[in-house]
């Protein structure tokens, strides 16, 4: 199943998404979609999107995740002045390197959002949602499937 | 410090071609600094080759890419402490400068060692992203006589008496980005008081103490074994 990680700001968008799911107007924090069952979604919450390295976001794509979206607050609105400037920052520069290797830049986004914009994250989720069906899984869950479906080959063929 | 980027990812993907169990190992020293070769970055180039391995269906059990940083890889004690990794790979990505290779090389005999680096120069952080070159380690230092302002690293044509004819509102010809050297040499001396220093006739820059001679070496009697 094509996986969405969702970094979200704890003032904004993490607020924002347990709203939505509140009033079920969309994700589920949990890891739910209701409005694309087949889709997974990861929301992690943290202190601030300027505390998401590049490594981190790597290590969600290497994990599995189709699609990673950093999730924070709209500029001049953060709580750590410019913990989201950076944040953006290293979303360009994230989409860069991954190009290098032929993944598709928009693998990794970065949205604003406003701790009362659930209807605005069940959106942006959805469309995500949209985007990573098209693209399909990140490069090692498809190598792991892969491999999971040669290693089930090999099993039954002994 | 020592100034470094990194290198295209596919030229260091066409590098590692045909090896599979690859060690990156990073530089804690001037390469952190830089943020070209240091844990951080030693942990995003593992991660980009095993997604690109990946990518192309090159990822299972007998294949590895794993990462290690040491505190300065041009120092033999740092070194040992890798061994056992180093023993394990087949090839190993060095983000050091190219000392860091260098040693690497030397002191893991038989070992393939590569440069995921270009080394740039001896430099500083100019500020938060921006190093800027300020040595350019010529072997015979002027910066007594220039007001502390290298003529040879920051003057596009290394001149040593004085500024070229393209010298313009202190801006160097070569781009307007690259203020002109012997302006900031001559605004600074004047702040100092010492403009006079400047019309001193000196004798020629001994270049024998640069690169003349093959590769240089500093020794220190009194700290010699
Ligand atoms: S290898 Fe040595 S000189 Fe080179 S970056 Fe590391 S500490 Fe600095
Ligand atoms: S004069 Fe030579 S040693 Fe002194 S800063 Fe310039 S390049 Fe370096």
């Amino acid at each position: 199943m094509p996986k969405i990680v969702a970094f979200a700001c704890e003032h904004s968008a993490y607020e924002a998404a347990t709203a939505a799911l509140e009033r079920k107007t969309g994700t589920a924090v949990s890891g739910e979609n209701p409005r694309f069952p087949i889709v997974e979604v990861e929301i992690l919450k943290v202190p601030c999107t300027g505390r998401v390295e590049v490594i981190d976001i790597l290590k969600a794509l290497e994990g599995g995740a189709g699609i990673v979206v950093l999730l924070g607050c709209f500029e001049e609105a953060c709580h750590y002045l410019t913990g989201n400037v950076r944040a953006k920052k290293r979303v360009g520069y994230v989409r860069r390197i991954i190009q290098d290797i032929g993944l598709e830049e928009n693998r990794v986004q970065f949205f604003s959002l406003a701790p009362d914009m659930d209807a605005r994250f069940s959106g942006i989720i959805e469309e995500l949602s949209k985007q990573v069906v098209n693209m399909g899984p990140g490069p090692v869950t498809r190598i792991r499937d892969q491999t999971t479906k040669e290693q089930a080959q090999a099993a039954q063929a002994r | 410090m020592i100034v470094a980027e990194q290198k295209p990812v596919a030229e260091i993907l066409r590098m590692i071609e045909g090896y599979r169990k690859i060690l990156v190992v990073g530089c804690g020293t001037c390469v952190t600094v830089c943020m070209a070769g240091g844990e951080k970055e030693a942990g995003i180039l593992a991660s980009l080759i095993r997604m690109a391995w990946a990518r192309e269906g090159r990822l299972g059990p007998l294949i590895d890419v794993s990462e290690t940083t040491v505190e300065r890889q041009c120092e033999w004690e740092f070194l040992q402490e890798i061994s056992e990794k180093v023993a394990a790979s087949d090839a190993v990505l060095s983000m050091g400068c190219g000392a860091g290779v260098q040693a690497m090389a030397r002191m893991f005999e038989g070992k393939v060692i590569l440069p995921a680096l270009n080394t740039k120069f001896i430099g500083m952080p100019e500020r938060q992203g921006l190093w800027t070159e300020l040595c350019a380690g010529c072997g015979d230092c002027v910066l007594d006589r220039t007001g502390g302002i290298c003529p040879i690293a920051r003057c596009s044509k290394s001149l040593l008496n004085g500024p070229c004819g393209g010298s313009q509102n202190g801006k160097c010809e070569v781009s307007k980005d690259i203020d002109c050297a012997w302006q900031l040499i001559f605004d600074r001396m004047k702040s100092l008081g010492r403009l006079e220093a400047l019309g001193a006739m000196l004798p020629p820059k001994d270049w024998s103490k640069n690169r003349d001679g093959g590769p240089r070496k500093v020794v220190r009697e009194d700290m010699l074994l």
